[in-house]
């Protein structure tokens, strides 16, 4: 048996013509595997910068 | 495929050639997203939107710059109704890839036509306030909200499942599911329609658990659905019935077939032919014209050689008549027939002959003895003038002078003095002057002014007797001959 009060409520406003702006800007806003790769590379790259001056 | 750390191209190796970056992994992730984005496509080409937006958003969370990914995902989401989420979808894919960019036709689609945006725009606010109606709790009005926007917008899944929610709190379970199916046609591996559906499905067994077969039949039928008919609103026309039937359509198709046929034949016959029949006499009336012309010249032609035939006949017939003439003349003269002779030689018309050899005989032998004629003949008129017989004298003098123009200048005053001794004074009269005319210097002319002075102008012509012996010209005559030594000698 449905819940129907409960089932209502997973019904939300449509996103209009007008909110198109902040739906591009929160979808951008999305990082991919790419950006985390990056991010890793880039701390892996941090990580051995600061090895090779203690070392010196 | 470009490096995701410095952007330039990438060829096989699992380092960039540029950057030195280790893209062996990005490479992995790229593939993989690649793979996601052929599985959502199956699943899209499947109706299961809800399964291909899956896919495909995960094949963008791997790899965000994934075009193909991109334009489908905001292909799916436009045919379920999410509008705003497929035109972020492709304005994002479009700064991705600017060119060669399917996004950008269905961008160019959205803004071309404002009357679709438009529409669209006023459909997610339809949606939009029949789900406020439903939380609201004024679910009645939701529903009529819903079923006028899918009238108008009938791909909007949440619609559809939003009012199978409603029908199924008031218990329009047949109606519910009708609604469900539609949705289901949409995307057919959505949740929430499958979760609906079953719940109905339940609710409908759970109802007619007790029923027999046929109770069931007469519920259903009594419950079909009155889905599709579409709610009114206040601007809807009401039509009536009407008994009008459709014809028999092989009848019909017989029937405007003929009215074809006939209103082709119309045309040709009234607008064709005409047209062609006026060419016709137009063409018609040139070839006349020209054949009148044609008759017109060969009459001319016809008319001048005839002519020239008329003046050849009459030529030959007066050449044939002189040849005539001259033999009967020659003929006469040689049997001293001088007077036949000389009537023959006269009807000679020796201007129109053109023949040298006749023009030679007739100076040789005709003109040579008319001028022996003319002086005998100038002898006769001077017996018969002293023998008084002036009509026999007048005549000689005239002729002798017609035979010898030039020199018988002498034969011609005492012919109109023989005249004016007749009595016949405008013959006289007529010589005399004729003889002032043609001999202005002859050894005469005095006596002929004289005796045109004598002779009044309105001389008759008339003859006696008695004024032939009474005339003044019979002095003159009488004295001429005696001077004339040829008269006397006759």
């Amino acid at each position: 048996m449905i819940n129907f009060d409960e089932e209502i409520q997973k019904f939300h406003p449509a996103l209009e013509i007008s909110d198109v702006e902040d739906a591009i800007k929160t979808e951008n806003a999305i990082s991919d595997l790419t950006d985390l790769m990056m991010s890793v590379m880039n701390s892996k790259q941090e990580v051995n910068q600061t090895d090779s001056i203690k070392m010196e | 495929m470009k490096c995701f750390n410095c952007g330039s191209f990438l060829y096989e190796g699992d380092t960039c050639n540029v950057c030195g970056a280790d893209v062996s992994m990005f490479k992995k992730i790229v593939k993989e997203s690649n793979a996601l984005y052929n599985k959502g496509l199956e699943y899209a080409k499947d109706r299961n939107m809800s399964r291909a937006v899956q896919c495909l958003e995960v094949a963008l969370k791997m790899y965000k710059n994934n075009v193909n990914a991109r334009n489908l995902l905001g292909l799916v989401y436009y045919e379920t109704g999410e509008y705003t989420l497929a035109l972020a979808q492709w304005v994002l894919s479009k700064n991705i890839q600017p060119e060669n960019n399917l996004a950008n036709e269905f961008i160019d689609n959205f803004q071309d036509k404002r009357s679709e945006l438009d529409r669209i725009n006023s459909a997610l606010k339809k949606y939009n306030k029949a789900v406020s109606y439903a939380h609201q709790g004024s679910y009645d009005l939701a529903e009529i909200q819903l079923k006028k926007l899918l009238n108008d917008t009938p791909n909007i899944v949440k619609g559809h499942q939003l009012l199978a929610l409603l029908l199924i709190r008031k218990n329009k379970l047949a109606d519910a599911k009708v609604a469900l199916r539609k949705a289901e046609k949409i995307d057919a591996g959505n949740p929430m329609t499958i979760s609906l559906q079953t719940a109905v499905m339940d609710e409908i067994k759970e109802e007619e658990k007790d029923l027999s077969p046929g109770e069931i039949k007469a519920k259903r039928s009594a419950e079909a659905p009155e889905e599709e008919r579409a709610p009114l609103s206040g601007d809807d026309v009401i039509i009536p019935e009407s008994n009008y039937k459709e014809r028999n359509p092989i009848a019909m198709a017989i029937l405007q077939t003929i009215i074809g046929v006939i209103i082709g034949a119309a045309i040709v016959f009234f607008i064709v032919t005409p047209a062609k029949t006026k060419s016709a006499r137009a063409e018609l009336a040139s070839v006349k014209t020209d054949y009148e012309n044609q008759i017109s010249t060969l009459n001319a032609r016809i008319a001048e050689l005839e002519g020239r035939k008329e003046t050849s006949d009459e030529k030959s017939v007066t050449e044939i008549d002189n040849y005539k003439n001259l033999i009967e003349a020659l003929n006469y003269f040689a049997n001293e027939d001088y007077t036949k002779g000389l009537a023959a030689a006269e009807k000679i018309d020796i201007d129109k002959v053109e023949d040298a050899d006749f023009k030679s005989l007739y100076e040789n032998s005709i003109a040579a003895r008319m001028a022996t004629l003319g002086d005998d003949l100038y002898d006769q008129g001077i017996y018969a003038y002293e023998s008084g017989n002036y009509e026999t004298a007048a005549d000689a003098f005239y002729r002798s002078y017609e035979y010898n123009k030039e020199q018988n200048d002498d034969s011609l005053f005492l012919a109109a003095s023989s005249y004016w001794a007749l009595g016949n004074d405008a013959r006289a009269r007529e010589l005399f002057e004729l003889y002032t005319t043609e001999f202005p210097e002859g050894y005469r002319i005095d006596e002929a002014y004289y005796n045109l002075e004598q002779i009044p102008a309105n001389a008759s012509g008339t003859t006696t007797e008695d004024n032939a012996e009474e005339a003044p010209a019979e002095e003159y005559v009488e004295e001429a001959p005696a001077e004339e030594a040829p008269a006397e000698e006759y």
